[in-house]
């Protein structure tokens, strides 16, 4: 290899390796890192633009993934401004390693419900009726799954699963796919797709799941700000989640 | 030595460095105190005891239907297109393999639905981790058996023919033997990959203790409530990994 080759390679591993590199900026929009739950995917890509339209010098930035992996990743120091949980354990868990700035506030609420695919194959009407079928949950170790486990507790329901997925998404796709009769997943997920439908617990079983925002840094705030007015609560409505 | 090896030292370390630092931080991190009452959680000894069965027998199916295509792709010209074919597991996100062995396998997927139609169901059953795990390890088979084939010159094969010898026999009696390293090394790494395979299983066999939670995909969930047992599972995987290695003692590539 020439001694410019080398150079080149040098400069290619230094840029990857030197943390100069990721935080060279050029002058442009100032970049907000949100880091939210991944159910909130498609509610946060509609309110990124919403804001995005009305402060063009606002770049917000979306790292989606699970809630206690994200709260894992701020308190090893990830950059990330704003903080969007799906449960308020992973913020106590930011909270506790004396991260945030004031208290967290809460976002929206959300419902669990029986997914089942279009048309209601199995006529699945309670949980009771998912005892016979291929049913998929989350892991207990995500909260989506302790929430079903909490509602088939309430229920009295025993059930034994065909398969305990990593995340929300990964449950619902089972029943898309065709390779499972039921699962139990947030009505937000089911709200966008044509394949599956949701079916209401009672009220008696239904988890109480709330999301909440904390704020990081200061340069979150106008997008905090943003998340408590009417318009970015009719967008979270509009995904199937509903008020504080 | 030539006149570039000076500068391409600090490169070299470099790379030492990306690939052993991450592995160091593992063994600093991992919750050495609490070890022995970690390692006997019914957990990982489930999710251990689950991946070491359906790896090996995962190369099993590997030594029986690999080491056969290795053989031909190194002595049947006619054959040679389908090396891509092979080979292209070994390129691929195991994930996608996993959505493509779903799309044949699953409930709705081409086979799946007949399968289905006779009561056989694959996917969440300890035989999907297999087909995921026979999948991404295949390869890695195939490619180091063709290259020990070879290795080995035909005219050895020739003159056993002249002994009257053929087929079967001849690959058995002569041409294995002394392919042998090649094949072992092969198997070994087909062994090795099929423990660690994560994204085809996760997508295609879902997950659930003691019929498909593997080491790798019990490591991901515990990773979410359990940091340390997370840590020693990694160790784990990572220790089994060396042994391989260690005990291929540098048959791998270059040095056979």
């Amino acid at each position: 290899m020439t001694p410019r080759g080398v150079g080149a390679l040098l400069a290619v591993c230094l840029l990857v390796l030197g943390p100069a590199g990721a935080a060279c900026s050029v002058a442009g929009p100032q970049q907000v890192v949100v880091s939210a739950a991944a159910s909130l995917t498609e509610a946060f890509d509609e309110l990124e633009r919403a804001y995005e339209d009305d402060h063009p010098y606002v770049d917000i930035v979306l790292n989606l993934g699970g809630s206690q992996i994200l709260a894992g990743q701020i308190v090893d120091g990830a950059p990330a401004d704003l903080f969007a949980s799906a449960n308020p354990q992973s913020v106590r868990s930011v909270t506790d390693a004396g991260l945030g700035q004031g208290e967290p506030i809460v976002l929206a609420t959300n419902r669990l419900v029986i997914v089942v695919p279009a048309g209601n194959p199995q006529d699945v009407m309670s949980l009771a009726d998912l005892t016979d079928l291929d049913v998929v949950l989350g892991a207990a170790e995500v909260p989506v799954g302790a929430y079903a486990l909490e509602a088939l507790d309430a229920a009295g329901v025993d059930l034994q699963p065909v398969s305990l997925e990593p995340d929300t998404r990964a449950v619902v796709s089972r029943v898309v796919q065709g390779d499972a009769d039921a699962a139990i997943a947030y009505a937000s997920d089911v709200v966008a797709l044509d394949a599956v439908e949701g079916i209401e617990l009672p009220v008696d079983v239904q988890p109480e799941i709330t999301y909440e925002v904390l704020l990081l840094t200061d340069a979150a705030g106008g997008f905090l700000e943003f998340l408590a007015t009417t318009e970015a609560q009719q967008i979270l409505r509009r995904f199937g989640f509903a008020g504080p | 030595m030539n006149r570039t090896v000076g500068p391409l030292h600090p490169l070299a370390a470099i790379a030492v460095a990306l690939l052993a630092l991450p592995l160091l931080a593992l063994v600093f991190a991992a919750p050495w105190s609490t070890l022995p009452s970690r390692l006997f959680d019914e957990r990982v000894i489930g999710a251990m005891t689950l991946s070491i069965v359906t790896a090996s027998i995962a190369t099993v199916v590997v030594a029986l239907v690999g080491v056969p295509l290795g053989w031909v792709l190194a002595r049947d010209e006619r054959w040679s297109w389908l090396r891509p074919v092979v080979l292209v597991p070994m390129v691929l996100p195991p994930v996608v393999g996993g959505v493509a062995l779903q799309l044949l396998w699953g409930r709705s997927g081409v086979f799946g639905e007949v399968l289905a139609g006779i009561g056989i169901v694959i996917p969440f059953t300890s035989a999907a981790v297999v087909l995921a795990q026979v999948f991404v390890a295949l390869p890695f088979c195939v490619l180091a058996v063709e290259t020990g084939v070879r290795g080995v010159d035909p005219r050895m094969e020739e003159m056993a023919g002249v002994y009257g010898m053929s087929g079967y026999r001849l690959f058995r009696r002569v041409t294995l033997p002394l392919a042998g390293p090649g094949i072992r090394a092969g198997l070994a790494v087909a062994w090795a990959r099929a423990l660690g395979e994560f994204g085809a299983t996760i997508t295609f066999a879902g997950n659930l203790p003691g019929r498909t939670q593997t080491m790798p995909l019990a490591t991901y969930l515990q990773l979410q409530t359990d940091q340390p047992s997370a840590v020693l599972l990694s160790l784990l995987l990572l220790a089994i990994s060396l042994l391989v290695l260690v005990g291929l003692r540098g048959r791998l590539g270059v040095t056979t």
